[in-house]
């Protein structure tokens, strides 16, 4: 490639660099939710073993779910990223 | 029908803790006052909106290379702000939630829900409570009807705090004459 070639390509890769650390943090931060998603239905399960009402059943169903949709995004996310 | 902000029960049928003894009987049920979420619900419901106005911050700040990056990384990163306030959403209502504070026959339990990770119970027992008092400050307070109520023990070994609680007048009288028949039972 001439002189002016690379000079002028040079931009885009680093757009393209740019790009990918982009999506790999995206998918790290994905990640990172999915933790939080963990940690809040252990500390659900915990909670409501502590302190037993009503509403654990529905605390407990819901922390799953949370949990479950959290993996569900990162999943999408990793297909539509560098699927 | 789910009750989603409950703060106050009295003589709930439906709520154990799990120290409970056979005999004992929760007299009162407290949360915080359900007025003190209205905060992070207010910056929860102003952020749902900050992406509509990322377009005309950009261009003012002159961050205009946002544009340049492909439609999906930046769905991904629309995504993922959505996410945090949910994440935002979930821990403020479980810290809430979870934070309580008990009234038995027998005891005083504070439920204390630090963080997602920590979390502590203090439990007095109700013939060591030397007195209870309310600390009601504030038109705020004043006109929901909601503040703190300081219980303290017999040398001062534990003290508890109810903070911004509902009806601390009442509390305070409940705590008092739940200390006053207990003691008359064992007199």
């Amino acid at each position: 490639m001439s002189i002016e070639g690379q000079i002028l390509s040079a931009p885009l890769l680093f757009e393209g660099a740019v790009e990918a650390v982009l999506r790999a943090l995206s998918i790290l931060l994905f990640g990172m939710y999915f933790i939080f998603s963990l940690v809040v239905l252990r500390q659900v399960n915990l909670m409501t073993e502590t302190l037993i009402t009503e509403a654990g059943l529905w605390m407990r169903a819901g922390a799953i779910i949370h949990a479950g949709f959290a993996l569900a995004v990162t999943v999408l996310f990793i297909g539509l990223l560098f699927g | 029908m789910l009750n989603l902000f409950p703060s106050l029960s009295r003589r709930p049928l439906k709520i154990k803790f799990v120290e409970q003894e056979p005999d004992e009987h929760i007299e009162l049920f407290l949360r915080q006052h359900w007025i003190t979420n209205l905060g992070w619900i207010a910056s929860a419901f102003i952020a749902l909106f900050f992406p509509l106005f990322l377009p005309l911050l950009s261009r003012l700040v002159g961050l205009e290379f946002i544009f340049a990056i492909p439609p999906v990384v930046r769905l991904a990163f629309l995504v993922l702000w959505y996410l945090l306030i949910l994440a935002f959403v979930i821990e403020r209502y479980m810290f809430w939630y979870f934070n309580v504070y008990i009234v038995t026959n027998k005891h005083i339990i504070d439920i204390i829900f630090h963080s997602l990770l920590s979390r502590s119970i203090t439990e007095i027992q109700l013939d060591d409570v030397q007195s209870a008092r309310s600390h009601l400050k504030g038109i705020f307070r004043s006109l929901f009807n909601f503040g703190d109520v300081i219980i303290e023990t017999a040398a001062k070994k534990q003290n508890i705090e109810f903070l911004s609680v509902p009806r601390p007048d009442f509390v305070t009288d409940l705590i008092s004459d739940l200390r006053g028949h207990h003691r008359g039972g064992h007199a």
